[in-house]
């Protein structure tokens, strides 16, 4: 599967937007909300709500893409937003705004730096979790 | 750990670089790369570019996760990296990220002999 790089750049800035509202306000269904967008985009990156977003408002303003790049990565980087936000949300909802806030910020540190520079923790950080996890032969 | 096993200067062991692949060679290319790994491709391509344009430069591309021994041995924790090793298997450089084709082909260009 292959991917236009500017829908996945456009769906971290909509996120690290979406993640400052939660920090600010607390507000744990708008957590659980980003949570469920991860998860569907972890799924499919070509059917996510910012991807189907990308797609109809942005890209045809825009020219082709220069190049593709592969899908894997951005499911990746999905996952493990689905994962952190899985856990903000049930800190805000559960009445622990201090986990809610901690991974939320944690979210926001990845998304921005998505966004911002085309970084992806979730890949840089990858092989090293790989190393530590894995059983050595 | 003792000291880093991949830093310029260090000389890897011809076992390790020949499970990984590593024929002997003026001058190889080893890059390390991971599945969820976006500037690996790009590396890749600047790699096999300069492969192409010096003759005596071998490109080897190699699936981190799929050697997770070679990987702890030589002090890797990030994709892509890119070591240069000349015909001993002497690490000259190691770039993590991606290289300019230019500085690459100027770190080349002191290990092969002179056309």
């Amino acid at each position: 599967m292959q991917l236009d790089p500017r829908g996945p750049r456009f769906a971290a800035v909509l996120t690290t937007v979406v993640l400052v509202v939660v920090l600010v306000t607390g507000w744990g269904w708008l957590a659980l909300v980003q949570t469920v967008v991860f998860a569907v985009t972890a799924v499919d990156p070509r059917r996510g709500p910012y991807a189907l977003l990308y797609r109809w408002v942005v890209a045809p303003r825009l020219g082709p893409p220069a190049e593709r790049e592969d899908a894997a990565p951005v499911r990746f980087a999905q996952f493990v937003g689905f994962a952190v936000l899985a856990v903000a949300s049930a800190g805000y909802l559960s009445g622990v705004p201090v986990v809610g806030t901690v991974f939320a910020g944690l979210g926001l540190l990845a998304a921005f730096l998505n966004a911002a520079f085309g970084l992806c923790l979730g890949c840089e950080a990858y092989l090293a979790a790989r190393r530590l996890t894995a059983k050595r032969a | 750990m003792s000291g880093d096993p991949s830093a310029a200067g260090q000389r890897i062991e011809p076992d390790l670089l020949a499970r990984l692949g590593v024929e002997p060679a003026p001058a190889t290319l080893l890059q390390f790369s991971s599945a969820f790994c976006a500037p690996c491709r790009a590396v890749r391509r600047v790699s096999a570019e300069v492969a192409g344009l010096l003759p005596g430069v071998r490109h080897v591309e190699v699936d981190a996760e799929s050697h997770l021994d070679a990987v702890r041995a030589l002090g890797i924790w990030r994709t892509p990296t890119l070591l240069v090793l000349d015909s001993t298997g002497r690490v000259v450089k190691r770039a993590t990220g991606v290289p300019g084709k230019a500085q690459l082909i100027a770190v080349l260009g002191d290990l092969l002999p002179a056309a």
